[in-house]
């Protein structure tokens, strides 16, 4: 069993609710707080997920991606390997990638080895915390099942997200990922991650000079 | 991403640790290179000194000293944990050469052994830290066996200049000398090849080319690419267009959308980026109202809002509208 987070970036418009929610929920969660050391001054504190803004091309041929981009949860997760102490860890039964609190020592090593730069440290509690799927949700089971999945799955406004297990080949997320080509982001370096994306696609068809005269008439 | 101090001085420190005991223990075991012994404990005392403080400022790395027991526990598979254990049992041999020396200075053959003993323990302490930075293939410019060649060449070389300033004007030291030189010329070619893999690391990025930090690469750069830290917006306002620009924003949505953002001249002045657009920047119904820059410094853009005309004749706008989806979907510059 292997939880993932698949994500459509036709449908993500960067609002960032995901990270949003994901703040709000484990700063209040088992694994937090998420701290901003700097709330009144610097805005960019520690965040789980974090939704990046990529421009492509040339005025006025531009584009806007939005990328949500939080642990991916690898089969092979590098940061696991590297830990001294053992406080990285791959969960067996579900493949999350965890850090226990108490055995973290704070060296940043894992945050070296992570390509996809998504553990941040703790200054004041000295350990390095990442995106937990929000297991101390999927797993509550006096939970509603509707809340049973992680924050950012679940406020996502334009069902963008898609929460399941990649190992099983039925799965709504294996369906995805298998007919909509879902990609991974640096496959070169050999983690494996277990996020995938489903890649954009043009949209064709712009507005026509005539319908804006028409709707423009219709307007005044 | 930069590495502390503590990791600077433990990796710099257990390098000239190991250096000067491996020039002590090959000065030891070869009579020819003529240098007395108590110079040699001397060499070796100083490396002791340095391989403490190396081990005492690694402890500041930690920032949790209550986890620290479990820090052999992965010895398996993580090279940090390898190199906790190397740096302790080199520590403890080195002492126990010290030792050896003031409480058994007739036995020079158990001193010698434990010394080359020593200079081994120390190469494989240095050679373990350098993979602890060479296995992560995340680390482009890292991710080579060059890294251990330039991490115990770097470590040989600090140790022989060192034991080569201790040793001045006390022998013939010709030899040492020659090494160190030596040494030193090997350095400077392993360096070359690894500044070679550091630009490679910045070619590959999306964005390096046109952040200067990362251009520049060692050591002020940032190990992995992070954008410049962007300015807060609303001190962006405050600081160049004040209210107005605040106002300008509010009064253009009210106004139905009709306001625009792209250079005209005034941005063209100030550095930005002269697009299609901007010809309907001002005139043609608009008039320019502030300037707003965003979170790109070098993009400043003009707010313009609607003249009264514009807003009051519906066929002016509609010309207006019609101009500006013309620019849009004409190539860059050629409205």
């Amino acid at each position: 069993m292997q939880l993932t987070i698949i994500t459509d970036l036709n449908k993500c418009v960067g609002c960032k609710s995901c990270q949003v929610s994901c703040k709000e929920h484990n700063t209040s969660g088992d694994f937090g707080p998420v701290p901003d050391h700097h709330p009144y001054r610097e805005v960019d504190g520690m965040w789980w997920n974090r939704v990046i803004s990529m421009e492509a091309g040339e005025y006025p041929n531009v584009g806007v991606m939005y990328l949500p981009k939080a642990c991916m949860h690898c089969y092979d997760a590098p940061c696991v390997p590297v830990c001294p102490t053992g406080a990285s860890y791959k969960r067996e039964d579900n493949g999350v990638v965890l850090v226990d609190y108490d055995t973290c020592i704070g060296c940043q090593l894992c945050m070296w080895a992570c390509p996809y730069g998504v553990r941040e440290f703790d200054e004041e509690q000295g350990v390095v915390k990442k995106c937990t799927m929000c297991i101390d949700r999927i797993e509550d089971e006096t939970l509603p099942a509707s809340d049973r999945q992680p924050a950012c799955v679940q406020s996502c406004p334009t069902h963008a997200r898609t929460f399941g297990d990649l190992d099983d080949p039925d799965s709504v997320v294996s369906h995805l990922v298998a007919e909509r080509q879902g990609f991974t982001l640096l496959p070169e370096l050999g983690a494996r991650p277990a996020v995938h994306y489903l890649p954009r696609r043009q949209v064709t068809g712009l507005v026509g000079e005539d319908e804006i005269t028409r709707v423009l008439e219709e307007d005044c | 991403m930069r590495p502390t101090w503590p990791l600077l001085a433990l990796t710099l420190l257990q390098g000239l640790s190991a250096g000067m005991l491996c020039l002590a223990a090959v000065a030891l075991l070869a009579p020819a290179m003529d240098i007395p012994r108590s110079t040699l404990f001397v060499w070796q005392g100083a490396a002791w000194v340095a391989g403490a403080l190396g081990g005492m400022a690694s402890f500041f790395h930690m920032h949790r000293l209550a986890a620290a027991r479990y820090v052999l526990r992965r010895l398996g598979s993580s090279w940090l944990s390898r190199e906790a254990l190397s740096t302790a049992v080199y520590m403890i041999v080195v002492s126990f050469v010290l030792l050896v020396h003031l409480f058994w200075p007739q036995d020079l053959g158990v001193w010698d052994a434990v010394s080359g003993l020593a200079a081994v323990l120390g190469l494989a302490a240095v050679y373990i830290t350098a993979m602890l930075y060479a296995t992560i293939p995340a680390m482009r410019s890292w991710h080579s066996p060059l890294t251990v060649l330039v991490f115990v060449c770097a470590g040989l070389l600090s140790g022989g200049a060192a034991d080569y300033a201790m040793a001045a004007g006390r022998s013939s030291d010709l030899a040492l000398r020659g090494a160190v030189m030596g040494l030193a010329a090997v350095f400077g070619i392993l360096l070359s090849f690894q500044a070679r893999l550091f630009r490679q690391g910045v070619a590959a990025l999306p964005v390096g080319n046109r952040h200067g930090a990362v251009r520049a690469a060692l050591p002020a750069a940032g190990f992995r690419y992070e954008p410049p830290a962007l300015p807060h917006p609303n001190s962006n306002l405050a600081g160049i267009a004040g209210p107005p620009a605040a106002v300008a924003v509010c009064l253009s949505v009210c106004l139905g959308g009709g306001y625009t953002v792209g250079g005209s001249d005034l941005a063209a002045r100030l550095g930005g980026r002269h697009c299609a657009a901007g010809k309907r920047g001002t005139g043609g119904g608009f008039e320019p109202l502030a300037v707003f820059r965003g979170c790109d410094p070098q993009l400043p853009r003009l707010v313009c809002r609607p003249t009264q005309d514009a807003i009051s004749s519906p066929a002016g706008r509609q010309t207006r509208l019609q101009d500006a989806v013309r620019a849009d979907s004409a190539p860059n510059g050629a409205s």
